[in-house]
């Protein structure tokens, strides 16, 4: 009866104000709040409704109790895990239409759905065996019913696939390509709805991995200029029970990524002891699992252990990769619903040259993979008024990334090594004379040098979250309350040498001198579903996430962001023999937040110098250098904002007649992306040449050298005391230094459709078909202007004393220079055509894999909304061009800068085109300089459209199960060995298809035994 | 009785008629028979000058028969050879040089085919036409960019490249400038981005694609008749105290590439030795990119020029003189070039950068194993001079093997030895490398 007034209460209620006035939005947001409000408080009145829901899980096939099964209620989240006996027991679930999933490791998932009107005292539900002799079978992504952009990989589909490392699951994403490498020796990393690393927004770095809920961070990694993602490769794939990659918008329970998350789930719980083999021509990997009952009341542990052994070269297997992991979890599950889980995972391993004869002797590259991670969680399912669900975790992850490298050297004469740090003028000095010198003398000879680059990544998190479900009428409504907090450090030294007299020129940047950096966020999201008749439902989910990151000592202090996601779904469930079995339709909004990385907060100091003197040879070859040093830091920008993303997508999905179709379409627009552009500071110094030594009494021998360090004036002094020191002649030089500044660019524009056909099964062949592919378009167009001078000498023989403002750059992300493409277009068609026979009676299952890639164009853009970008030049010599039609004429095209500054005024910006014009007639000699700064293309068809024409490739997978003791899969891929050819419209030329777009031809096994 | 005595004188002296008769035909028929064998008839080749130069007497034409054997004849005042030839197909060459202005002239000239027979026109002449290629008082000598072992045996050592310069003619030679060159591509066996129908288009137009850049000279140069310019690439220090297979370029006549300017700032352009005055450092115009003057280290087209009417630097920084097809070269007027070889690469698939006017043929290197290339000695020419008789030394060991074939000097006169005892060497300049250079086993400076 409450139920009724309040279904109509609002559906009344909301009707009669959106017919009043659709102006007054305040005052209707208003009167919803008081509205749910209400309802919130008869929710609680008219809880009454809800009954205790027991029974027991049983083997199908040996109708013994199963342990450990998670019995859980779909919308309200409630769940029990069944004890010895087999037995559950969830308490005050709401009346209505319930469905029930049950779910445990080796069986496959049962759903069983109940009209729920009195309590169920022993609801019994069978659970088979997860094999091949099961009707269906999936071996490929699955999209999940919650949300159609979370796409399942289940083991199976892992084991036919032979993951050998994480990164090659984006092959079973829709439209994904196999990939090219064929080992491990190279770092491999994850890009989701991204199809070039050259892109901006460096979408591997924004693409997130978690294993078991331990985010992997890459966050406290100085690598260069852009800091990548993940490595996988120390992941161990042998004990992994699922892979969830959500490409679409996520929950704002996950934050830092701006690309899509990828979740690894390993196993947990009981599992019999299995030992998998798994070889091709250049990896083996050995792998035991099992999971212990520990006693009575110990709960269950499961252990894991991986050898894998991969090589660049089969011919000769001295170059390798290691990755040698241990992994043990450990669950316990109190009757009061308490889950505590803990797990410890180690991983040594790494790249190592050492042994390979074909290097020089003594020499190799090693390069450490060490990783050891830690995470305590509890889980309470407290099912109470007030509260559903607390949870609490806290993980460790330290990772050492030591790389060693042994070169062998040899140098005639020598050479200055600069490790000077401070401001001003320094000489070189014989290395035994002063071994702390700034800057000292390399020998001659020969020698070996052993560089290191000591990378500790250190990353502790904590989390805290709790819900509260309340279900009222056929609503459920919960609502999720969380703090996330995670602290990113390294440990390591940096790059440092073992023995200084032959370090090159290097000043120490010690890494765990860098202040970590602090993150805490916060979330808030409401989930209300309404289930009608035959569980159709409608979803609502509406959140926000709130990032803050801290960084002590930096001049950014305190940065906070908020990232909104609203996510809508109505789901259909028809009967079971009509045309359209089901289907579902959704719409969503987010945004999400990439936090920059240490290298970016914290920049390395770095140096520039100039030559300031240098001597003439001895007898011995050696010669005095001497450089006028100066610090030049990257610049602390205070107007410096997060890179943020702006995704939308809709998406639709259907069951017709046993056909289930899926498509998404998504717009995603990257906002601030992080670049870096160079900051130019005039100065001058003073230069001494070897014409000052001319006519010096001096023996050569006899001589020694002194600079002072303010003036940098040098004095040449006499060893022997036979003549007076005097001082050098010097020219001054007037130079500019360049200074690093990271700074915000323009946005990139990524779309694309995914989609997922797969056809009913065709029972007469065993065999069902399933054609999958994406449709990408990506465009990237950098305005910012970046300022860049030519670094050859003006006709004077002065250095050259103009700097040049372009807009944009050719390069992605983060970029530095002017270059003759300021952005570029591209996009992808791709489809895959799955074919896959199971034969249930042999339990083996055979799919052919048809990869291709049906459009795929790209071109490099020169554009920006204030004008032209480029020009054509009718030959190749020209300054000059009236025809700014780049893209269809196949000439070479000029691009002026937009304003030049000189060394002596770099206020004053100078606009170039006309200056240059008027220079040709009035001043040759600033024409022949301005005519440096005119960038050229190299090529003719630098802008020309690039069309590769279509091109597929092939693999084959099949899986046999022997019993329930053994299971073989094989895999060839690219097994007709396609050796056609592509044609690039840009080039005119063709390329073969071999060792280039498509992998290699390449096969594998692997056994699996179970005991 | 009278009669009988008679007959009998006529009969015998019939008979002895008839015996006279018969071995005189017999005499007749043989002597008939060997004037066929003596066939042979007059040749006249008339040498055709280009250009107003006129015809020389003394000239040496060369005819060689199908069989090999080769027979000469000189020309008259006006340009006219004759000889007698027996029936055969000959070829006929003439290879005319002359001097003046300290400039030297070679005209080249090869007819083929030429077939004596008894269908013959002794009275035509053969016209051979003759082309002028001009070489020049400064040549290169000796061209060392290939690198060494390492002694470690760790691999090759490039950075002790040099040329050597000569003056090879009998005046002094003066230039405002001297510059070094090389041709686009690096590499002999890379592709040029000039062809056209498979030869590069510049060779009819008068100029070649000159790339990365080019050191010169900061002022005049003088050399005497016989006098060497060694100019060391990159480091003028002594690289034999590291690696021993390379040499010595520490010497205070020498020459070296090093710019203050940091124009080249590779690590291989160290401090020149002390010795070495600092007006004998080179300076660079670079038009490329790139640390420093890139050049092969195997194959490169190297040639050696002045600039007539303008200077290096007004060459350098010129906007007007550059090439299409390659943004990092420049048109070089063939005027300019004093001197050039075509390096190929040992066991290579090769073409040409140069036309036929700078070299009509081509060195093969085998680079890393401290080869070098050298000149050979035009022993004609040397022989002739009186000051060299008692210095020349002979039993040239030099030689090494490039593709199965042995590259040697053919004069056989060890030029350095020769040098060392006082001689004057002249040497071949034909402008063909084919003919004019050899590798040789090791630079001359480790002599």
């Amino acid at each position: 009866m409450a139920q009724l007034i309040s279904k109509t209460g609002k559906t009344a209620g909301s009707k009669k104000i959106n017919q009043k006035s659709g102006c007054r939005t305040i005052r209707i947001s208003l009167r919803l709040l008081i509205l749910s409000f209400i309802l919130l408080l008869i929710s609680f009145v008219v809880s009454a409704q809800d009954f205790t829901v027991s029974g027991r899980i049983l083997d199908a096939k040996e109708q013994t109790p199963i342990e450990f099964a998670v019995v859980q209620i779909t919308e309200s989240e409630q769940y029990a895990i069944t004890d010895k006996n087999g037995k559950f027991s969830i308490e005050k679930v709401h009346t209505g239409n319930v469905e029930l999933k049950v779910s445990i490791l080796g069986y496959a998932t049962t759903s069983v759905k109940i009209n729920l009107q009195a309590p169920v005292p022993d609801l019994l539900i069978s659970l088979e065996k997860s094999t091949l002799a099961l009707d269906e079978v999936i071996v490929t992504a699955q999209p999940k019913e919650e949300q159609s952009t979370i796409y399942k990989i289940g083991s199976v589909a892992l084991e036919h696939e032979q993951i050998l490392d994480i990164s090659q699951i984006q092959s079973l994403l829709p439209g994904g390509k196999t990939s090219t490498s064929n080992d491990l020796t190279e770092s491999q990393r994850l890009y989701i709805r991204s199809e070039s690393a050259s892109e901006k927004g460096n979408t591997s770095f924004g693409t997130a991995l978690e294993v078991d809920g331990v985010r992997l961070q890459n966050n406290a990694g100085f690598d260069d200029n852009d800091p990548y993602g993940v490595d996988t490769r120390n992941i161990s794939t042998v004990n992994i029970e699922s892979v969830e990659v959500i490409t679409g918008i996520a929950s704002v329970e996950h934050g830092d990524f701006s690309n899509g998350i990828v979740k690894i789930n390993t196993r947990k719980g009981r599992t019999p002891l299995s030992a998998t083999v798994t070889k091709n021509p250049n990896t083996k990997q050995f792998g035991l699992s099992k999971g212990f009952v520990l006693g009575e009341n110990w709960g269950t542990l499961n252990a894991s252990g991986e050898l894998t052994k991969s090589v660049s070269q089969m011919m000769s297997p001295y170059t390798t990769y290691d990755r040698n992991t241990l992994s043990l979890t450990h669950e316990k599950y109190f009757k009061n619903r308490l889950t505590l889980t803990s797990g410890l995972t180690f991983n040594m391993g790494g790249y190592n040259s050492e042994s390979d004869p074909d290097l020089f002797t003594g020499t190799y590259t090693k390069r450490k993979d060490n990783v050891v991670r830690g995470q305590i969680g509890a889980k309470w399912f407290l099912n109470k008024d007030w509260i559903s669900n607390l949870e609490f975790s806290t993980s460790v992850n330290y990772s050492n990334k030591l790389t060693e490298e042994k070169t062998r050297e040899s140098s005639a004469a020598t050479q200055a090594a600069n490790h000077a740090t401070q401001k001003g003028y320094f000489i070189a000095t014989d290395y035994d004379e002063n071994p702390n010198a700034p800057i000292t003398l390399l020998p001659t000879g020969y020698w070996y040098e052993i560089e290191y680059y000591d990378n500790k990544m250190m990353d502790f998190t904590a989390k805290l979250r709790t819900d509260w479900v309340r279900s009222f009428a056929d609503y459920t409504n919960k609502i999720l309350l969380g703090l996330d907090y995670s602290n990113s450090g390294n440990l390591g030294k940096g790059t440092y040498y073992d023995d200084m007299r032959y370090a090159p020129t290097w000043r120490p940047y010690v890494l765990s001198e860098v202040p970590n950096t602090n993150n805490i966020a916060l979330f808030l999201e409401d989930k209300l579903t309404k289930v009608f008749d035959r569980r159709s439902k409608v979803m609502l989910v509406a959140g926000v996430r709130s990032d803050n990151t801290y960084i002590n000592q930096s001049e950014y202090g305190w940065v906070g962001n908020i990232s909104p996601r609203v996510n809508v779904k109505y789901e259909q469930n028809n009967d079971k023999l009509s045309f359209v079995r089901n289907f579902n339709v959704y719409a969503g909004w987010g945004k999400s937040v990439k936090l920059p990385s240490l290298g970016v907060l914290n920049p390395e100091p770095s140096y520039s110098s100039r030559q300031a003197f240098a001597s003439t040879s001895n007898a011995d070859n050696v010669a005095y250098y001497a450089y006028y040093n100066q610090a030049s830091t990257t610049l602390y920008n205070p107007a410096l904002k997060y890179q943020y993303n702006n995704q939308v997508e809709i998406g639709f999905g259907a069951n017709i007649k046993g056909t289930k179709i899926n498509v998404s379409a998504y717009r995603n627009k990257t906002v601030n992306p992080y670049i870096y552009e160079s900051v130019y500071f005039p100065y001058s110094y003073k230069k001494t040449n070897q014409t000052s030594l001319e006519n010096s009494a001096i023996p050569v021998e006899d001589r020694r050298f002194t600079i002072d360090q303010t003036t940098g004036i040098v004095t040449i002094h006499d060893v022997s005391g036979t003549y007076a020191s005097y001082e050098l002649d010097y020219e001054v030089k007037n130079e500019f230094q360049s200074r690093r500044r990271y700074t915000n660019g323009s946005p990139a524009t990524r779309m694309g459709v995914d989609w997922i056909i797969d056809f009913a099964r065709v029972d007469a062949l065993s065999t069902s078909f399933r054609v999958d592919g994406n449709f990408y378009y990506y465009k990237g167009l950098e305005e910012h202007i970046f300022a860049s001078t030519s670094g050859l000498l003006m006709a004077n023989g002065e250095p050259f004393k103009y700097i040049g403002y372009y807009t944009g750059s050719a390069f992605a992300s983060e970029s530095s220079s002017s270059g003759y493409s300021n952005g570029s277009i591209s996009k992808q068609v791709n489809t895959n055509l799955t074919i896959k026979t199971h034969i249930p009676k042999v339990r083996m299952v055979v799919t052919l894999r048809i990869e291709s890639s049906l459009y795929n164009y790209s071109q490099r853009l020169s554009e920006y909304s204030g004008g032209e970008r480029g020009f054509i030049l009718e030959n190749k010599g020209d300054y000059f061009g009236d025809d700014t039609d780049i893209y269809n004429r196949n000439e070479f095209v000029g691009i002026y800068p937009l304003y030049y500054t000189t060394w002596e005024d770099m206020d004053t910006k100078i606009p170039f085109e006309e200056k240059f014009l008027w220079a040709k007639e009035n001043d040759p000699e600033l024409y022949t300089e301005l005519s440096r700064l005119v960038e050229k293309t190299y090529y003719k068809n630098y802008f020309r459209a690039n069309k590769i024409s279509a091109y597929y490739s092939a693999n084959i997978n099949l899986t046999k199960e022997i019993g329930d003791i053994a299971s073989i899969s094989f895999f060839a891929r690219n097994f007709t060995q396609n050796l056609g050819h592509v044609k690039s419209s840009r080039t005119a030329s063709e390329t073969s298809l071999y060792n280039s777009y498509i992998p290699d031809f390449y096969y594998g096994i692997s056994v699996r035994l179970k005991i | 009785m009278n009669q009988l005595f008679f007959n009998n004188l006529i009969y015998t002296s019939m008979k002895k008629l008839i015996y006279f008769l018969s071995i005189f035909s017999i005499i007749v028929t043989y002597s008939c028979k060997d004037d066929d064998e003596l066939n042979f008839a007059t040749v006249n080749v008339q040498l055709s000058y280009p250009g107003d130069v006129g015809s020389a007497e003394g000239v040496t034409v060369t005819f060689t028969n199908s069989s090999g054997s080769s027979f000469t004849a000189l020309t008259d005042a006006a340009g006219l050879a004759t000889i007698q030839l027996t029936y055969d197909v000959y070829e006929a060459t003439v290879s005319d040089k002359r001097s003046h202005d300290g400039a030297y002239f070679v005209y080249n000239g090869t007819v083929s085919g030429i077939n004596v027979s008894s269908a013959w026109d002794g009275e035509t002449p053969v016209e051979l036409e003759l082309t002028a290629s001009e070489s020049s008082q400064i040549i290169i000598k000796e061209l060392y960019i290939g690198g060494c072992q390492k002694d470690d045996g760790s691999g090759s050592y490039n950075y002790d490249q040099f040329v050597i310069l000569y003056n090879n003619s009998d005046q002094t030679a003066s230039l405002d400038n001297i510059c070094l060159g090389t041709v686009s591509p690096y590499n002999s066996n890379s592709t040029s981005k000039f062809l056209v129908d498979g030869v590069p288009y510049y060779f009819s137009e008068g100029w070649i694609p000159a790339v990365s850049g080019s050191p010169y000279t900061q002022s005049a140069v003088s050399l005497e008749p016989g006098e060497e310019m060694v100019i060391a690439l990159c480091g003028a220090i002594d690289h034999t105290l590291t690696y021993s297979n390379s040499v010595n370029l520490a010497n205070s006549a020498y020459y070296v590439l090093y710019d203050y300017n940091e124009q080249l700032t590779h690590s291989k352009y160290v401090a020149p030795d002390a010795s070495i005055p600092t007006s004998q450092y080179l300076g660079i115009q670079k038009w490329g990119l790139g640390t420093g003057w890139v050049t092969s280290v195997s194959s490169p087209a190297f040639f050696v020029f002045t600039t007539k009417n303008s200077t290096p630097e007004a060459f350098g920084t010129s906007t007007d003189n550059l090439t299409d097809e390659d943004s990092g070269s420049k048109k070089l007027s063939t005027d300019w070039i004093l001197d050039g070889i075509e390096v190929f690469r040992a066991g290579y698939e090769n073409t040409k950068r140069f036309s036929d006017d700078i070299d009509a043929g081509s060195v093969s290197l085998t680079n890393q194993l401290g080869y070098t290339l050298y000149r050979n000695v035009d022993k004609e020419a040397t022989e002739a001079l009186t000051e060299n008789a008692g210095l020349l030394a002979y039993n040239y060991t030099y030689g090494t093997v490039v593709d199965g074939v042995n590259s040697t000097d053919p004069s056989g006169i060890d030029a350095e030895a020769s040098i060392a005892n006082g001689a004057r060497i002249i040497y071949m300049d034909t402008n063909n490398s084919t003919n004019d250079f050899h590798q040789r086993s090791q630079a001359s400076l480790r002599d």
